[in-house]
C-alpha cells in the first residue's frame, strides 16, 4: 500500500503480509460463529419500544372513555402533508360537534408535529407499528365519529376545580 | 480571508465592472455581475478560488428580479467563500462555467431545467432530474399540483407519450423483436422527447472508440447498470459502454427519486423543513436537520442554549456513526464479503436504538429544530451510549480485521477508483472524498458550528485517493466520532434544550447559506426568506451530487467489478442527489 | 437380476442420494452462513427450519418457467442439463464404503475428473444462450475461471495416485487405511485441491461467475423455476462431490486410522459423510467471510501461481518418494 496518512493516528493500516490478512479475517469469522445471534424473532418476540417512539396518531381517552379533542384544528394546520381532516359543525351557541376526525394513516409520516402542536393533549403518537392493511378503506380512518367536541372553557374550569384535590 | 479589495483588483484586471460587491449580512461577500460578464469574472477568479461549491437558481420574478443564479466559490487556503450572483430574464441563456470549474456539470443542468433557462457551452445540456417536456418546476408561476389535478389530467392528442402508450397497449407490452428497432436502444429520458431521433440512440456522453487496426477489436456494447440493481445503492442508472469487462465510457442517469423537496419547502413552515431534509440524505438525517436549523437561526438571529448545541453535536455524531456503518457493510458486501455486512448492521442497530430512545424514530428523526432540540436526552439513553462506547472501539478493530486487513480486499480496493487532488478540487469534492485525495478540509474544524469548537478530534487525510484511502478515512472518522460522543457525554452543560420560540416563526427577510459536515461531505442549505412564516426558496446542496460527478469521470477505464466497488466507496445517497 | 435393471436401480439410488445431499447442503449453507453472521437462518418451517428446503423445492417446481424471447431456444433449454447430468455421473464414482460405490472402473479418479470438467461448459452455455448482457459476462467469467482451475485440481490429485499406485478411488482409500492419510505427506496438494474446489463450486472468494452485486445472478439471471433449480441443485451437489473427492484422496475416505473395515461395519458410511460435511462446512465458512477475487486476479492466481506451483510440487514429491524408496530399499 502506498497510502500515506496524516495525521499518523494510532490506527494506521498494518501492511498485510500474505496470508496474515486472510488469517485475521478468518479469526473474526470464527469469533462471530460462536457469538449469540442478534435476531428478534418477530412475531414471536417483539422489542421494547422507548416511550418517545412515534408511530400512528391515536386519540387520548381518559378513564371514563372520554376524548379530549376540542376541534380547534391546530393539528390539522400543523400537519405537513395534510393528513388530518376534521369535519366540524359549529352551532349557534359556539359549541362544536365533530362529525369525523379523519386521519389518513397511510400518508402520515409520523413526524409528531400534530401531537406537539395540540394544546390539550388530545392526541398522542401511538406505539402500534403493525399498520399493514389489505383493504384500501383502512388507509383513511376516522379516529372520532359523531361526538361532541370538548368545550375548552368548560375544560379549563374543570381543571381548576380539580386542582385543589390534586 | 480574501478581502474585498483583492476581488475588486482581480475584476478590474479582467476589465469587468461588477453590478455590486458588498458584504451582505448573512451571506458574507457577494459579487453581483451581469450575465454577459459571467465568464470573464470566472476567468479572473479561477486562480484564487479552488472550488465551486454550490450553484443554485432562484425565481425572483415576483419581486421584479428575474431569475437569480448564485455561485459559491471557495478558497480553501484562505478559508473564505465568495458568492457570485447574476440575474437573467426568464428563458434566457445561461453560459456554462464548466470550462472553469467542472463541478458545475450537473448543478447547471438542474438549475436550467428547474428555472427554464437555456444552457449554452455545456457538454451535455440534458435535463437532470425531470423528464424532458415537463415545465420548469421551481418557477413561482408553476404551481404544485394536487393528486386530483394529476389524475384528472389527460394527455393531448398527438402527444408522443400517448402514442407510445397506445403502441404498447396494442403490442400487449411485449418488447419488439427486431434488434435493429430504434426503440430497443432508447434510454428512458429520450422516450418523451418531441421528435424521436432516427436510428439507435446512444446517450450523448458516450463516445464510440475508433477501432484500432493493430489490436484485436471487439464490439462495444451498452450495459445498463441499474436502476434496479443489487449494488447501485439506490436508484442510480449508469449507462455504460463496455468493451468486454472494461467500462469505456459511462453516463449516470439520476432523477428516479426526485420528490420535489425544494418546491415543497416553499409551502412548509420553518419548523416543518426538518421533515423534508430528513428525507434527503435519509441515513444522516440529523446533520441535515442541523443545517436547516442553523440557517433559520442565523436568519432570525435566534440564540441557542449551550446544552442544545451539545445535544445537537451528540446526535449528529451518533448519526454519523450509524450512517458510516450502513456504508461500510454494503461496501464490503459489494466485494463479496457477506459477513461484514451483518456485523456492521448489528453495531448500527445499537446506535439506532439510542437514536430511537432520544428522538422517537430510527431514521426520520425530526428532532433538531430551529431554536434547539425537541426534547432533552433521557438518562436511559446516556446509559445506553455508555454501554456501547465500552465495546465500540474494539468492534471497529474487528471490522477492520474482517474486511480491510484481508489481502483479497486490498487487491480489490487499492489503486481502484483513484481521484487525483486536482480532480477532487475542480469537481467540488468535500468531506471524506476530498480528504482521501489529500485536501485537508473538515467543516467541523475549519468552520465550527454548534459545539464543535469545544470538541477535540483529529482529521485524517490520505494521499492516494483510491477506494482504500476513502474507506480508511471514513473508518478513522468513525473512531473520531466515538471520541466526540465520549466528550459530549462527559462535558454536557446543564440548561435548556431549546430556546423559546413562537408557535409560528416568522423570519425576517434575508438570505443565508449554512454548510455542515454531513457523513457524505458538505451538506449546505441556502435559504431565501421573505418575512413570512414560509421560506421563499430553500436549496439543498447535496454532497453526493458532486461525488457522482467525480465517479462519472473516473469510472471509465475500470473493470465492471472495480466500477461497482468504486461506486460503493463514494457512498451515494439518492435521496439527496435527486431530492 | 437383469444387469440393466441393476444399473438403472443404482442410477436412481445415486440420483436420490445426490438430491438429498443437495437439499441438505442447501439447508446447511443457510444455517451455517446464518450463524456465522449473527443470525439464525431458516427457523419457521419444520423443526429448526428443515422443511424450508422442501418448501423451496416445491416453489421452484410450481413456478412459471419463462424463457426470454431472444434466447437461443434449444441451447437455453438443455444448458441446465449439461450442468446437472455430468455432476450426477461424477457422483456415481464416489466410494461411500468398500462395497457402496455405484461405479468402480479401473481409472475412476480420472473419469470423475473428466465428468467434472463438463459443467463449466454447461454454465457457459446457460449464460451465452440467455442473450442477456449480465448473463454473458457471467458466462465469460465462468469459462475463464472454471477451466483454469481444473488443471491444478488434476495435478493436485497426482501425488495421492503416486503414493497409492492406482488411479482408482477405492484403491486410494484402501491404501490410506494401510498407511497414513495422504493429507500429511501431500499437504500442498490438499490446499490446492481445496482452492480449486472452492472455484469449481462457484463460491466466494471465487464466485465472480454469479457475483450478485455486479451481475444480478450471473449466468442464471434469465432462468426461473426448475431449470434454475437444476443448476442450483447441481451447484450444491457439486459441493458434496468435490468434498467427497478430497476426502477420498486426502482424508482416508470412509476409513478411520487403526480401525479395520470390518470393525467399522455400517458406520463407515457415517464416517465418510461426516468427513465430507466437515469439508463442506469449511467451504461455507470461507464463502461467508472473504471478498471476491476480481477476474484478472483469480486468473492470475490460477495460471501464474497455482499451476507452476503444482507442477513443481509434483516433481519434488515424486523425487522425494523415489529417494525414500531407494533409501529404504538400500538400507
Amino acid at each position: 500500500m502506498t497510502t500515506s496518512l496524516t495525521p499518523a493516528s494510532a490506527s494506521a493500516p498494518k501492511k498485510a503480509h500474505w496470508p496474515s490478512g486472510l488469517i485475521s479475517a478468518a479469526r473474526i469469522a470464527a469469533i462471530n460463529l460462536f457469538r449469540r445471534n442478534i435476531t428478534i424473532q418477530y412475531p414471536k418476540q417483539r422489542y421494547d419500544q422507548p416511550d418517545r417512539s412515534r408511530w400512528a396518531v391515536e386519540q387520548v381517552f381518559d378513564e371514563a372513555g372520554m376524548h379530549r379533542c376540542t376541534a380547534c384544528k391546530i393539528c390539522e394546520q400543523s400537519c405537513s402533508d395534510k393528513c388530518i381532516h376534521i369535519d366540524v359543525e359549529t352551532r349557534e351557541d359556539k359549541t362544536k360537534f365533530i362529525h369525523a376526525w379523519n386521519y389518513e394513516r397511510a400518508a402520515c409520516m409520523m413526524c409528531g408535529l400534530c401531537v406537539e402542536a395540540c394544546p390539550y393533549g388530545a392526541i398522542r403518537m401511538g406505539h402500534d407499528y403493525e399498520l399493514a392493511h389489505s383493504a384500501s378503506a383502512e388507509k383513511r380512518i376516522d379516529l372520532l365519529r359523531e361526538v361532541e367536541a370538548i368545550d375548552p372553557r368548560k375544560k379549563q374550569a374543570a381543571d381548576t376545580q380539580e386542582a385543589p384535590d390534586a | 480571508m480574501i478581502e474585498r479589495a483583492r476581488i475588486a483588483e482581480l475584476l478590474s484586471g479582467a476589465s469587468v465592472t461588477p453590478v455590486s460587491l458588498e458584504d451582505e449580512s448573512c451571506l458574507g461577500l457577494v459579487l453581483r455581475v451581469a450575465a454577459d460578464d459571467l465568464l470573464a469574472t470566472f476567468a479572473a477568479l479561477r486562480d484564487s478560488f479552488e472550488q465551486l461549491i454550490d450553484l443554485l437558481g432562484a425565481d425572483l420574478t415576483p419581486r421584479n428580479g428575474g431569475i437569480e443564479v448564485t455561485y459559491r466559490l471557495r478558497s480553501l487556503q484562505e478559508n473564505s467563500d465568495l458568492v457570485v450572483k447574476t440575474t437573467l430574464e426568464p428563458g434566457a441563456a445561461l453560459p456554462s462555467v464548466t470550462g472553469f470549474y467542472l463541478s458545475a456539470l450537473l448543478p447547471e443542468r438542474e438549475a436550467c431545467e428547474m428555472f427554464g433557462l437555456k444552457l449554452t457551452g455545456h457538454p451535455n445540456p440534458k435535463h437532470l432530474l425531470l423528464t424532458e417536456g415537463l415545465p420548469p418546476m421551481l418557477l413561482k408561476s408553476v404551481p404544485l399540483r394536487s393528486e386530483e389535478d394529476i389524475q384528472a389530467e389527460t394527455l393531448p392528442e398527438g402527444d408522443p407519450a400517448l402514442q407510445l402508450l397506445q403502441e404498447f397497449e396494442e403490442r400487449g407490452i411485449i418488447p419488439p423483436e427486431d434488434p435493429d428497432d430504434p426503440l430497443e436502444n432508447y434510454v428512458m429520458a429520450e422516450w418523451l422527447s418531441p421528435e424521436p431521433p432516427p436510428g439507435p440512440i446512444v446517450p450523448r456522453n458516450i463516445r464510440r472508440q475508433d477501432d484500432d487496426p493493430q489490436s484485436l477489436s471487439t464490439n462495444h456494447y451498452l450495459l445498463q447498470i441499474g436502476p434496479a440493481h443489487p449494488a447501485t445503492h439506490g436508484v442510480l442508472n449508469i449507462v455504460a459502454e463496455m468493451d468486454g469487462e472494461k467500462i469505456v465510457s459511462s453516463e449516470a442517469h439520476v432523477g428516479n427519486l426526485h420528490r420535489g423537496i425544494e418546491k415543497l419547502a416553499e409551502s412548509r413552515r420553518y419548523h416543518q423543513l426538518g421533515t423534508l431534509v430528513d428525507r434527503g440524505d435519509y441515513v444522516g438525517g440529523c446533520n441535515n436537520e442541523l443545517a436547516v436549523a442553523l440557517a433559520v437561526e442565523q436568519l432570525a438571529e435566534i440564540e441557542v442554549p449551550d446544552r442544545a448545541s451539545w445535544i445537537r453535536v451528540l446526535m449528529a455524531e451518533i448519526n454519523r456513526l450509524a450512517s458510516h456503518y450502513i456504508w461500510f457493510g454494503p461496501t464490503g458486501l459489494d466485494t463479496g464479503a457477506m459477513g461484514i455486512f451483518l456485523f456492521c448492521l448489528y453495531d448500527r442497530e445499537l446506535w439506532l436504538d439510542v437514536l430511537e430512545e432520544i428522538s422517537g424514530q430510527r431514521m426520520m428523526f425530526n428532532y433538531i429544530r430551529p431554536g434547539g432540540v425537541v426534547a432533552d436526552i433521557t438518562p436511559k439513553s446516556v446509559q445506553m451510549i455508555e454501554d456501547i462506547l465500552k465495546i465500540a472501539d474494539g468492534r471497529l478493530d474487528e471490522h477492520y480485521d474482517a474486511l480491510m486487513a484481508s489481502e483479497i480486499f486490498q487487491q480489490r480496493a487499492c489503486g481502484v477508483g483513484v481521484v487525483s487532488k486536482e480532480d477532487a478540487l475542480s469537481l467540488g469534492a468535500t468531506g471524506f472524498v476530498a480528504r482521501a485525495s489529500g485536501i485537508d478540509w473538515d467543516l467541523r474544524r475549519d468552520r465550527p458550528y454548534a459545539a464543535y469548537d469545544k470538541m477535540d478530534f483529529d482529521v485524517l487525510t490520505a494521499d492516494s485517493g483510491d477506494v482504500w484511502a476513502r474507506m480508511f478515512c471514513r473508518l478513522d472518522e468513525m473512531r473520531q466520532s466515538l471520541r466526540i460522543v465520549r466528550q459530549c457525554l462527559d462535558g454536557m452543560p446543564e440548561g435548556d434544550f431549546s430556546a423559546k420560540l413562537p408557535r409560528v416563526l416568522r423570519v425576517p427577510e434575508g438570505e443565508c447559506y449554512v454548510p455542515v459536515e454531513a457523513p457524505r461531505g458538505e451538506m449546505g442549505v441556502h435559504i431565501y426568506s421573505d418575512g413570512t412564516d414560509k421560506p421563499y426558496r430553500m436549496s439543498y446542496r447535496p454532497p453526493t451530487l458532486y461525488s457522482l460527478m467525480i465517479s462519472d469521470l473516473t469510472l471509465p477505464g475500470h473493470f465492471l467489478a472495480d466500477g461497482i466497488v468504486s461506486l460503493g466507496s463514494f457512498d451515494f445517497c439518492f435521496g439527496e442527489v435527486d431530492r | 437380476m437383469n444387469p440393466w435393471l441393476v444399473a438403472l436401480l443404482r442410477a436412481l439410488l445415486i440420483l436420490v442420494v445426490m438430491l438429498l445431499n443437495g437439499s441438505l447442503a442447501i439447508y446447511m449453507v443457510r444455517k451455517v452462513l446464518g450463524h456465522a453472521h449473527l443470525r439464525l437462518g431458516p427457523t419457521e418451517l419444520g423443526p429448526a427450519g428443515i422443511a424450508q428446503v422442501i418448501a423451496d423445492i416445491v416453489k421452484l417446481l410450481t413456478k412459471e418457467d419463462r424463457h426470454p424471447n431472444r434466447s437461443d431456444r434449444w441451447l437455453y433449454l438443455i444448458a441446465p442439463f449439461i450442468v446437472f447430468v455430468p455432476s450426477f455421473v461424477a457422483f456415481s464414482f464416489i466410494p461411500f464404503t468398500d462395497k457402496l460405490v455405484a461405479a468402480n472402473p479401473e481409472m475412476s479418479l480420472l473419469m470423475m475428473l473428466a465428468f467434472l470438467a463438463v459443467p463449466p461448459l454447461g454454465i457457459f452455455a446457460a449464460g451465452w444462450s440467455s442473450r442477456s448482457k449480465f448473463a454473458t459476462i457471467g458466462a465469460m467469467r465462468a469459462i475463464g475461471g472454471m477451466v483454469t482451475y481444473e488443471i491444478p485440481l488434476l495435478l493436485a490429485a497426482i501425488p495421492p495416485v503416486i503414493l497409492a499406485g492406482s488411479a482408482n478411488l477405492q484403491a486410494i482409500v484402501l491404501a490410506q487405511s494401510h498407511s497414513i492419510w495422504y493429507i500429511l505427506p501431500c499437504l500442498p496438494s490438499f490446499v490446492i485441491a481445496l482452492i480449486c474446489a472452492q472455484m469449481e463450486t462457484n463460491q466466494a472468494p471465487f464466485d465472480m461467475t454469479e457475483a450478485d452485486q455486479e451481475l444480478v445472478a450471473g449466468f442464471s439471471t434469465e432462468y426461473s423455476a426448475m431449470r434454475f433449480g437444476f443448476m442450483y441443485l447441481a451447484e450444491f451437489a457439486g459441493n458434496f462431490t468435490f468434498a467427497a473427492l478430497i476426502v477420498s484422496l486426502f482424508l482416508g475416505g470412509w476409513t478411520l486410522p487403526g480401525i479395520s473395515a470390518t470393525a467399522l461395519g455400517p458406520f463407515a458410511v457415517l464416517v465418510f459423510v461426516a468427513k465430507c460435511y466437515l469439508l463442506i462446512f469449511l467451504f461455507m465458512m470461507v464463502r461467508g467471510t472473504y471478498s471476491r477475487y476480481r477476474v484478472d486476479h483469480y486468473l492470475e492466481v490460477g495460471w501464474k501461481r497455482l499451476l507452476p506451483f503444482s507442477l513443481a510440487w509434483i516433481v519434488v514429491f515424486a523425487a522425494a518418494v523415489r529417494i525414500i524408496a531407494m533409501l529404504k530399499g538400500g538400507a
